[in-house]
């Protein structure tokens, strides 16, 4: 379910048991981490995760207690950041405000030794490349937020790095320039071939670009895998609840061989599907999302059918969300999309709602 | 960008902005007017006295007040050098240090600057004087047979200036310092900048405006020092300040006393305005 090595590709970032403490806090334990060639991984986690750490520690800003750092083969766990030959692109963007845009991005080939000319050509070709042929000029501070951040870009991927980073890059811009850059940086990282590790808080952000996601929590992966894989498997509790939205419920299993179901905390008796090896009594956790859940015209419609109430109600353009409470109690969320064929439901109503068995997921 | 923090620039800003500002300023214009720019006009009414330019005329061309001019001039240049040198660093330490060692350089720095400037310059005498605890220890350790000459000449004049005259230059470069982005370092790190490549072209920039400032003071203040190069001089070398002294109080040649006073003036405005050019062209 969860891959750790990229099977087809040639591996570039090589992380091994790193582990960073600061004092009695655990920054990152036991951290492995395999990044393949022109592969664009999202290290995603709340605050604290241990996700900022990470990339510091593969950029260099950071020195891990234990474990190694491999780039290209290269064991580069002590090397210091600057000959490590990797571009990162930071949360504030970090573009020398003394600097013009042009002197900003030739500074990392100045530092390389490469000619005049060649500089004044690969700089003119960054600039094209991120669409702003002409700004050379310009001080930092004479552009926006959008454009900064694409002069960042340019500035950590003019030298051809061997691996780009990128902290929470997105989260100054608003939302509809944060959704331009996001794709932008996705057509840029793939026409380049970029070997990228980005790191977010943004769920969203990381379903959409990410080939795969690591998802972080208190130090350690909690998953590693293609976002599809992340959202419809989610590896366990705090996955499902940390990447999109869920219905997360508590259950036990009962009976045993194949005609084995659930119940819930809350009473009701579900049709399930379960792996092989759950003895009953045993509590796990269900994982079901709420585009799953439908309206029913009547029960029996769906191997899961409930009678329930409309308590809430959310617009949200091409979605509507529901809130509906089942007779035990049990409250349920709902995602259906405007445009289609269910009739509105206004809270108080009654309705059917229901999910087959294999909507479920099942988590420890 | 290129606001440099000297104390009477932000005053007349304040000043312009509001009335209400204005207003309170009032008190402090006044005390000026009627303490500072009252006998500066009647200074320069004096060097002019009976319309003649003949003061003037000595002090510009009078080999001796030339002479002393230029080595007022060189003392401060050498001074400020020294200053920005030594202080830069303190600065930086200061400016980055963790909390507890960066409040204890700060007081290491403050506590002199808060004693007054007459016991610190006969601390000085008693360092570097003949029979001075340096001479003592050198000649005691049999290092040297005979006394160095520390005192009465301008390396004890330059020690003790740049003694006194280093927070004046540390404060400034300090409070730029503790504002500059440390994220831009690590950058430039990350890009492959050796350390001198990050100090020239990052940080120095980037704390111009501080240097600058702190240089201007330090200057200013070295062209009208007297304390300091009277004692530690010990009438060996002649700054102007002691020659306007001199002329006052021993010759009672007021009108050439007056002319040396305006083109110390003169030369402060000068030296203000360059330092101020060189700052708005260093950030631009």
């Amino acid at each position: 379910m969860s891959t750790e090595t990229p099977t087809d590709r040639a591996e570039i970032l090589a992380v091994r048991g790193a582990r960073k403490s600061y004092g009695q806090v655990q920054a990152l334990e036991s951290v492995s981490l395999s990044v393949g060639a022109g592969e664009f991984v999202t290290l995603l986690g709340p605050s604290g995760s241990g996700k900022t750490t990470l990339l510091k520690a593969i950029a260099g800003f950071e020195d891990i207690d234990e474990g190694t750092i491999r780039l290209g083969g290269e064991d580069i766990t002590d090397a210091p950041p600057g000959r490590r030959n990797i571009g990162m692109v930071f949360q504030n963007y970090a573009l020398f405000p003394h600097m013009t845009v042009a002197q900003n991005i030739a500074f990392p080939l100045e530092m390389r030794g490469v000619s005049r000319a060649e500089i004044a050509r690969r700089v003119e070709d960054a600039l094209t490349l991120v669409e702003l042929g002409g700004y050379g000029a310009r001080l930092p501070r004479e552009l926006s937020g959008g454009q900064q951040q694409r002069v960042a870009l340019a500035r950590a991927t003019v030298f051809s790095p061997r691996l780009l980073l990128l902290d929470e890059p997105f989260s100054a811009l608003d939302r509809k320039l944060r959704e331009n850059m996001q794709v932008e940086l996705r057509r840029l990282q793939q026409r380049l071939g970029l070997t990228t590790v980005f790191v977010t808080h943004d769920q969203e952000e990381a379903l959409l670009l990410s080939d795969r996601i690591a998802v972080m929590s208190n130090g350690r992966i909690e998953q590693l895998g293609s976002p599809d894989a992340i959202y419809d498997n989610p590896a366990n509790y705090f996955v499902a609840g940390f990447v999109g939205e869920a219905n997360l419920v508590r259950a036990r299993v009962e009976g045993s061989g194949a005609g084995q179901s659930l119940r819930l905390a809350t009473g009701e008796a579900l049709a399930a599907e379960l792996p092989p090896g759950f003895e009953a009594g045993r509590e796990l956790q269900l994982v079901l999302r709420p585009e799953r859940i439908r309206w029913l015209d009547q029960a029996g419609d769906a191997s899961n059918s409930f009678a329930a109430v409309v308590v809430e109600h959310l617009y949200l353009g091409q979605d509507s969300k529901y809130r509906v409470r089942l007779e035990s109690g049990l409250e349920l969320v709902l995602r259906r999309q405007s445009l289609g064929t269910d009739r509105p439901r206004r809270p108080g109503q009654t309705a059917f709602v229901g999910w087959q068995a294999s909507d479920m997921r099942i988590v420890p | 960008m290129s606001t440099i923090a000297l104390p009477f620039k932000a005053r007349s800003n304040e000043g312009r902005q509001q009335r209400f500002y204005l207003l309170l300023a009032a008190p402090g214009f006044l005390l000026l007017a009627v303490l500072f720019a009252f006998p500066l006009f009647d200074l320069m009414r004096l060097s002019v006295e009976n319309g003649s330019l003949s003061h003037y005329h000595q002090v510009l061309f009078g080999e001796v007040y030339v002479l002393v001019f230029a080595n007022t001039v060189k003392i401060a240049i050498v001074v400020t050098l020294l200053c920005a040198v030594l202080g830069y660093p303190v600065a930086h330490f200061l400016a980055t240090a963790p909390r507890w060692w960066a409040l204890f350089g700060l007081l290491c720095v403050v506590l002199p600057f808060w004693t007054s400037l007459l016991v610190r310059t006969y601390a000085w005498m008693i360092l570097l004087g003949n029979n001075g605890i340096i001479n003592r220890l050198l000649v005691g350790s049999g290092l040297v047979e005979r006394p160095l000459p520390l005192m009465h000449n301008e390396l004890g004049v330059t020690i003790g200036m740049v003694h006194v005259l280093l927070p004046y230059f540390v404060f400034p470069v300090y409070a730029v310092m503790a504002r500059v982005d440390r994220t831009l370092l690590s950058a430039a790190e990350g890009l492959g900048a050796p350390p001198w490549q990050i100090l020239r072209r990052i940080y120095l920039p980037l704390t111009f405006p501080g240097v600058v400032a702190g240089c201007t003071l330090v200057f200013i203040l070295a062209l009208g020092f007297f304390i300091t190069p009277a004692l530690l001089g010990g009438g060996k070398v002649m700054m102007l300040a002691l020659l306007i002294e001199q002329q006052v109080s021993q010759m009672l040649n007021w009108g050439l006393a007056s002319a040396l006073c305006m083109v110390l003036v003169a030369a402060i405005l000068l030296s203000y305005w360059a330092m101020k050019q060189s700052a708005r062209r260093g950030t631009a």
